[in-house]
């Protein structure tokens, strides 16, 4: 048991009596392997915004590590052995020839961290027909709606998932008001869209919308441009989209007037972070830092979760058939352990995976969304993102 | 100084009967305290300094002593249940966390949650007498009241390990829904209810 925050959360769902579901997997001795391929390409090291986070050149490969001993762990009692391969693209590489020539036919079941510009290159491929891709890095709304793929499944939360999580706090602390913050990048933009979408969702205001055109020097940025710059028509906070961390850092404590910062700084929404400690996430927090030395990140959590779904269809169709696993993944029968409470799931309209998102300040978890209070006739996780009926992906259909 | 107490409370209690008067032990996981609790007047009685991360508690089948699980100086110590003294150690492995006292009172059985395994303690030599390999992140354990099964739920691995309690051994695994926390056995031993 862990220290429970809210009054005894209810974690009983369904009382079994084993003797109805016996399975006997003891004398499983032949073992069934499950080939998984990790499949990513080196990153170039961004400008150095800051001193404090060093880069971290493996987010995501660990988290797969992790999973796989998982995966064998239960994998010893079922007569199961999951393998792990990973595949590494040099920076200046070709991703599409690298998937033909490496992962091959070998891989049914491929964990893709690669940039959103990248995904569906490797997804179109005639190889990648027949597997299922785990995506453990895009955010983009579009890649779940008209340019998704029958053969991928995302991971992380995509920005309108983020930004709904965003704005049913905003919405239960009533800072109708927003000031909305663009940085230059076009996913900053995108992130942007995400919260205008969001705040119509939700019915609530966009006071002011401003692009940051200043310089991204702290000196001069942080003491002088941001007070001129948020000298705006008044506004309960300020949401800021500067996705890369260029100048968002910058705006707390400095605005104006006293309003508190949320969106890509300040109050952010992730899918993991390391103030989170509850729903036995204290464990998987220690077992990744005992192993990898560092702390989890997203795109680690991400690809955890990513193998840790095919091993946990593997097992409960005792089966390592790429079909068979993709049916059970998609359908209600999956249920997968995140440490979020919420067990996950796949949306059967766009390979979303349905989580919980986490509301994180720097050294405190503020919330988790869905927050209490917003309703939904399936499962309160749909209340977050692109819901069955404003879905545009067209392959369920 | 009540609100920490509160915060702090880890949801483990045991409960001494006699004749006379109910006892409560609490342990306090962020208190590295023990509660001892009235429950008939509803009165906190005292708390004493236990050790680090106190989570695990239970109590000897005589009441004489109560077992409780230090995770963080990975040792489950022996406390005298009348002055509270701790007067022994058991070597419990890494981080205990749950643990379940044979019906005898002579074992106890150890989830190690970060280890993926259970440890087998002899209370009386105070040794662990084996490792036992389980699934991911074993939490909640139990041995039947007919002495005949341990129960191990590993919440990672989603499953019921069935351990023999002559051989040590699992003899079977069943698969549950994601994350199992705690089991009990009925009273015949004939079923297992699991959360």
């Amino acid at each position: 048991m862990r220290p429970i925050t809210q009054p005894l959360q209810i974690t009983v769902k369904i009382l079994f009596v084993i003797h109805l579901l016996s399975v006997n997997f003891v004398h499983a001795e032949a073992k069934q392997i499950i080939n998984i391929a990790y499949f990513t390409q080196e990153q170039k090291v961004p400008p150095p915004l800051s001193n404090l986070d060093a880069f971290i050149p493996n987010k995501g490969v660990l988290g797969s590590e992790l999973a796989i001993d998982d995966n064998n762990t239960t994998g010893q009692f079922t007569g199961q052995k999951f393998v792990l391969k990973k595949f590494i693209v040099p920076l200046d590489g070709n991703v599409a020839d690298a998937f033909n020539k490496e992962v091959g036919n070998q891989f049914s079941y491929v964990v893709v961290n690669l940039p959103a510009n990248s995904l569906n290159k490797v997804a179109d491929l005639s190889a990648a027909k027949q597997k299922l891709l785990l995506d453990a890095a895009t955010v983009d709304d579009a890649l779940r709606n008209e340019q998704c793929r029958n053969n991928v499944l995302h991971i992380l939360p995509n920005r309108a998932m983020r930004a709904d999580a965003l704005a049913q706090y905003m919405m239960k602390k009533r800072w109708n008001k927003w000031f909305l913050v663009i940085g230059a990048t076009e996913e900053d933009r995108l992130f942007a869209e995400a919260i205008k979408r969001a705040a119509k969702r939700f019915g609530m205001k966009l006071v002011e919308e401003k692009t940051w055109e200043h310089t991204y020097d702290a000196r001069r940025t942080a003491q002088s441009d941001v007070a001129v710059f948020t000298q705006v028509d008044d506004y309960d906070v300020l949401v800021v989209a500067d996705e890369q961390g260029q100048f968002g850092e910058y705006l707390e404590y400095r605005t104006w007037n006293a309003r508190p910062v949320i969106g890509t700084q300040g109050l952010v929404a992730t899918s993991w972070h390391r103030t989170h400690e509850q729903w036995g996430a204290v464990q998987i927090q220690n077992r990744f830092k005992e192993q990898a030395g560092r702390w989890m990140e997203e795109q680690d959590y991400a690809a955890y979760l990513a193998v840790r779904a095919v091993g946990e269809a593997a097992t409960r169709t005792k089966s390592n058939d790429v079909n068979k696993l993709k049916d059970y993944m998609l359908s209600d029968a999956f249920a997968l352990q995140g440490y979020k409470g919420n067990p996950l799931s796949f949306r059967s309209w766009d390979g979303q995976l349905r989580q919980p998102v986490l509301l994180s300040a720097p050294r405190s978890m503020v919330a988790v969304a869905p927050i209490e209070g917003f309703l939904h006739p399936q499962t309160e996780l749909d209340t977050l993102g692109y819901d069955q009926p404003e879905s545009t992906c067209k392959w369920s259909k | 100084m009540m609100r920490k107490n509160v915060l702090g409370l880890f949801l483990m209690v045991v409960t001494v009967g006699t004749a006379q008067a109910e006892t409560v032990f609490v342990t306090l996981e962020k208190d590295n305290a023990l509660a001892v609790v009235d429950p008939v007047a509803g009165k906190l009685i005292k708390t004493v300094e236990i050790g680090q991360r106190p989570r695990g508690i239970a109590i000897s089948p005589d009441n004489k002593f109560l077992y409780v699980a230090t995770s963080d100086d990975n040792t489950i110590k022996i406390i005298d249940a009348e002055t509270l003294e701790e007067i022994g150690k058991l070597p419990s492995g890494e981080d205990p966390e749950t643990f379940a006292l044979n019906p005898a009172g002579d074992r106890l059985y150890v989830s190690n949650e970060d280890d993926s395994q259970v440890t087998v303690i002899d209370i009386k030599r105070k040794k662990a007498v084996k490792q036992i390999k389980v699934g991911v992140e074993p939490e909640g354990i139990t041995v039947s009241p007919d002495n005949l099964w341990v129960a191990s739920a590993s919440e990672t691995t989603n499953m019921v390990h069935w351990i023999d309690t002559k051989t040590n051994a699992i003899v079977e695994n069943t698969l549950v829904d994601p994350r199992p926390r705690a089991l009990s056995f009925t009273a015949d031993s004939q079923q297992l209810w699991v959360t």
